[in-house]
């Protein structure tokens, strides 16, 4: 058959077609206003509307102009500490659940998986109404639930004082996404074969030392990729304070995260006139954190916590 | 002294149960061997035994202490698992030292016995690895360590030799015999691979459909089957069964009507107590104990395997029946002849309508 | 296991209940709260909110008040559409370009793999100036389209990402036996590949769908008119305005709660497996 061996060489029409549309859709949406938006943080308007070239003017405007720098380093500190609350406190949580989940004796675990994922699939914007509404004193919902436990005294309008909010929604974000972590070390604990759980039994450690000596090690690279999307996620929010606290992120600024800022900047705010060409440095920054962080993440962690195939 | 008894022990999930009643004796030293099909239960006793499955009714007990309600670690047992089960983030010598090291063992004391036991099992130079960088049969060695440096009163295998292939599976056989030799330990061990029953063991436990079939020695359960499953389990190529009628019974011996042979009837020169004439009966006759000569029974060469030192032919029998006789050396029948053989009463076994054999 | 004595182990098992339990609670407390207050008059919500609506508190004026004062129905025809063509488009494309990095070998798979890959990482929202000048060049400023395109590409990343993972483990012996018997390559892919990988389709499925139909910044930012609104903004719109009015405010999050409740307790069995299924690694 002369076609066959032909036909080996012939130029690769359908691998073409294959990837067409999503490499054009992709690039284009994409890649494309990734680095374009890294292109303009370059650039200024001039008084025409023109752009031109500032080279790193719009970085040096960001951190060295008071009406700016106060801003961005208020976001990022912000941000910081918004990635710290999840860290210390929705992985956590979600470890101890998902070690829950996978003890081998829990009956029930789909219905209480289930829950306990709901929030997850929620709409920031509705999670965060929900909370604004059981938070806010006017409903007492939340006094009357600390009355319950007698702790009714503790009670203040959380989310309104500025040494508070940022820190109440964090928690609140905390309690949407905990389920995130939960599911992936869940799934992570079931991949470990359960001879192993049983050699150790044998060896005689008790479930405590199972988890934590065997058990444990075993998860760390799960617990690392949790870590990193983590990161990415909390660089990358703003629906939940938009919704509860506005672009302005009150109260004076207490909640302004680095997607708040972002947008502040972009679109203008009070006084401020939006501009393209600061806002794409502000993104060129969050884009550079999020990059370190992955790189880091990916160079220095990922790659020292070894992988079991079992 | 490490002697162990079953009483009685039976387990069930909900309503099903899996194990109807096991009773086993087994003295200290003795390398037992549970053997049977999947299912038959006999994984599921050892992990009753190693304290992994609860014990829904019955006694287990080791040297004379009934361990039912004891964990895992205080009832002197140590486990080699099928996949080994080795602790993937550890070194050799971790994987060693963990069991010691939560029975919060000295430091030098667990040094010691690791280095003892890596030394018996040629691991000294592979202790700071870990398990990925190990090959099978290294992973295997690591496990039966594992299971030494604790010093256990019984070693428990499940099905250790199965994710081996089959040089390598030869080779450790003989390995976990030179070590059960040297140790002198008792040990259970579950496979069901009769060959490996066969080699190991000094006592075999046949179990089949969650019942025991029959405990003995090898050579026990070889030449004197209790009944049509364990004849027909133990030996390869498979005891021949064929069909016949209980003639005449006269309580010194037993004329059998063979299906399929020419002579008419075959006289067997033992009472056949349970038996009365007109019932059916199956006789079972090992391939090594026929030889193609003669013309009892009669039929057309299907197939020849020749092994060399033993030729397998398959022979297809007037009535549909088929035999499989072994000749030693190679043989020169060839496929389509047509051959006969002879039945000696002396390597027959009886088995009544039950499948219990007749005596 | 038999190891402890059965006091001490009932004992450990309420305990684990008992904390799995109130995480339970603690997850779906306020989403239920929110539900019951939605169908109570505003007394009802206001004197005792943890209560059950009655026969004396029960009102649907807030519903009232939210279809009247708004067009929620259009609001989920919005969302509806953006997302089911989202999520159709990006599966087909994603799961063709999948098959391309999957299924064939040459020089610059290992290269475009990673490319398509970047956006797992990198969020869409940093090239948002660029998305804004690009969509109003092309004309597409407050319409729907401009937001599928900007959906698909979002999604494309993970999808691919999944799919061709999936696709791997395919075996090859089925792609060469079809190519024996003279099938195009065009019908390996839709009659061979694309019913086997079903399965991880449908998790890919959910896992585009909600970011997208959740999503509020990109409504935010290149819609304004109130007919190519989502749902997601309609009510963020809507409570921003009726801050003060409870009975809309609960009602409207009732609304949009209440169609993602029911879906995801449908689909809810193929999330988990998709997720436990390592779907992540």
């Amino acid at each position: 058959m002369p076609g066959f061996a032909k036909s080996g060489k012939r130029f690769p029409t359908h691998i073409v077609v294959f990837l067409a549309p999503a490499v054009i859709v992709y690039t284009l949406f994409m890649i494309y206003p990734l680095l374009d938006s890294l292109r303009v943080s370059f650039y200024t308007p001039d008084d025409t509307g023109a752009l031109s070239f500032v080279g790193l003017g719009n970085y040096e405007t960001l951190f060295f102009d008071e009406n700016w720098s106060k801003g961005f380093w208020n976001a990022l500190s912000n941000n910081f500490i918004l990635f710290a609350i999840h860290m210390l406190v929705q992985n956590p949580i979600g470890l101890l659940l998902a070690a829950l989940l996978s003890l081998p004796t829990v009956r029930g675990r789909n219905i209480y998986r289930t829950a306990m994922f709901l929030p997850t699939m929620m709409s920031v914007v509705i999670i965060g109404f929900v909370w604004q509404l059981i938070l806010n004193p006017l409903w007492g919902v939340a006094e009357t639930l600390l009355d319950i436990i007698g702790m009714v005294d503790y009670f203040q309008p959380w989310l309104g004082q500025e040494s508070t909010a940022l820190v109440t929604i964090s928690l609140i974000s905390v309690w949407q996404f905990v389920g995130i972590p939960m599911m992936l070390i869940y799934a992570a604990l079931l991949n470990i074969p359960e001879e192993l759980t049983e050699a150790a039994i044998i060896d005689g450690a008790n479930h405590w030392q199972v988890f934590w000596r065997i058990k444990f090690p075993l998860i760390l690279p799960t617990l690392g990729i949790v870590s990193i999307l983590t990161f990415v996620a909390n660089f990358n929010a703003f629906d939940l304070i938009y919704a509860i606290k506005g672009g302005l992120a009150g109260p004076n600024f207490a909640t302004d995260i680095m997607g708040t800022f972002f947008y502040r900047v972009l679109f203008g705010f009070q006084l401020q006139m939006g501009s393209n060409g600061m806002g794409a440095t502000v993104a060129a920054m969050m884009f550079l954190i999020i990059l370190t962080g992955v790189i880091i993440f990916f160079f220095a962690v990922q790659r020292r916590l070894l992988r079991h195939s079992f | 002294m490490a002697d162990m008894k079953l009483e009685g022990v039976y387990k069930s999930y909900g309503d099903v149960e899996v194990l109807h009643g096991v009773d086993i004796d087994i003295t200290d030293g003795e390398f037992v061997v549970f053997v049977g099909p999947s299912g038959c239960g006999k994984s599921t006793l050892l992990r009753m035994i190693a304290g992994l499955e609860d014990i829904s009714g019955g006694d287990i007990s080791i040297s004379g202490e009934r361990v039912n309600d004891k964990p895992p670690a205080d009832r002197g047992i140590a486990m080699v698992f099928q996949s080994y089960a080795l602790y993937p983030h550890m070194s050799v010598r971790k994987n060693m030292a963990f069991g010691l090291s939560i029975a919060k063992l000295g430091k030098a004391e667990i040094k010691t016995r690791v280095d003892a036991a890596a030394e018996k099992l040629q691991l000294t130079e592979l202790l700071h690895r870990r398990p990925a960088q190990l090959s099978g049969g290294q992973r295997q060695r690591v496990a039966i360590g594992r299971a030494i440096v604790r010093e256990p009163q019984v070693f428990l295998f499940d099905e250790p030799l199965s994710n081996l292939d089959a040089a390598l599976r030869v080779n450790t056989r003989l390995e976990i015999a030179k070590l059960h030799q040297d140790l002198q330990n008792t040990v259970i061990y579950v496979t069901h691979d009769q060959v490996e029953a066969m080699t190991l063991a000094d006592k075999i436990v046949v179990m089949n459909g969650g019942n025991v079939e029959q405990i003995g020695s090898p050579m026990d359960l070889y030449h004197r089957p209790a009944n049509l499953f364990v004849a027909g389990f133990i030996g390869s190529p498979k005891m021949n069964f064929l069909p016949g009628t209980v003639v005449s019974v006269d309580g010194s011996s037993i004329a059998v009507q063979v299906a399929g042979s020419l002579s008419g009837t075959v006289t067997f020169d033992r009472p056949g107590n349970s038996c009365s004439s007109g019932d059916s009966i199956t006789l079972g006759v090992r391939p090594e104990h026929l030889t193609a000569a003669g013309n009892e029974l009669s039929g057309a060469v299907e197939v020849v395997e020749r092994l060399g030192d033993v030729s397998y032919i398959y022979l297809n029998l007037a009535d549909g029946e088929r035999l499989v006789i072994a000749e030693s050396g190679t043989t020169e029948v060839a496929p389509g002849e047509k051959i006969g053989c002879n039945l000696d009463p002396a390597s027959l076994h009886l088995f009544d309508a039950d499948g219990k054999v007749v005596n | 296991m038999s190891s402890k004595p059965l006091v001490q182990k009932s004992l450990s098992a309420t305990l684990v209940h008992g904390i799995l339990i109130c995480y339970s609670i603690l997850a779906l407390w306020p989403i239920f709260l929110v539900l019951i207050n939605s169908f109570k008059s505003r007394k009802g919500i206001f004197n005792d909110p943890m209560a059950l609506p009655s026969a004396e508190t029960f009102s649907t004026i807030g519903f009232d008040k939210v279809l009247g004062r708004s067009n929620f129905d259009v609001y989920f025809f919005n969302s509806i559409t953006v997302t089911v063509l989202t999520l159709g488009i990006t599966l087909l494309i994603g799961a063709m370009a999948a098959w391309a990095l999957a299924g064939y070998k040459y020089k610059l798979n290992t290269l475009l793999a990673f490319y398509l890959a970047i956006g797992i990482m990198v969020p869409i929202r940093l090239g948002t100036v660029s998305i804004l000048k690009l969509v109003v060049a092309m004309g597409l400023m407050n319409t729907l389209t401009a937001l599928v395109l900007v959906y698909i590409a979002m999604s494309l990343p993970l999808t691919i990402f999944i799919l061709s993972e999936f696709m791997q483990q395919i075996p090859n012996d089925l792609k060469e036996a079809a190519r024996c018997d003279g099938v195009s390559e065009y019908r390996i892919f839709f009659q061979i590949i694309l019913p086997l990988t079903r399965p991880a389709i449908a998790t890919v499925g959910v896992f585009t769908m909600v970011p997208v139909w959740n999503d509020l910044w990109f409504p935010l930012i290149l819609t304004a008119d109130d007919s190519v609104r989502t749902v997601t903004l309609g009510v963020q719109q809507f409570v921003g305005q009726y801050v003060t009015d409870w009975n809309s405010v609960l009602a409207s999050l009732t609304l949009a709660i209440v169609p993602v409740f029911i879906l995801y307790i449908i689909f809810s069995r193929q999330l988990i497996r998709g997720i436990t299924a390592g779907a992540v690694k």
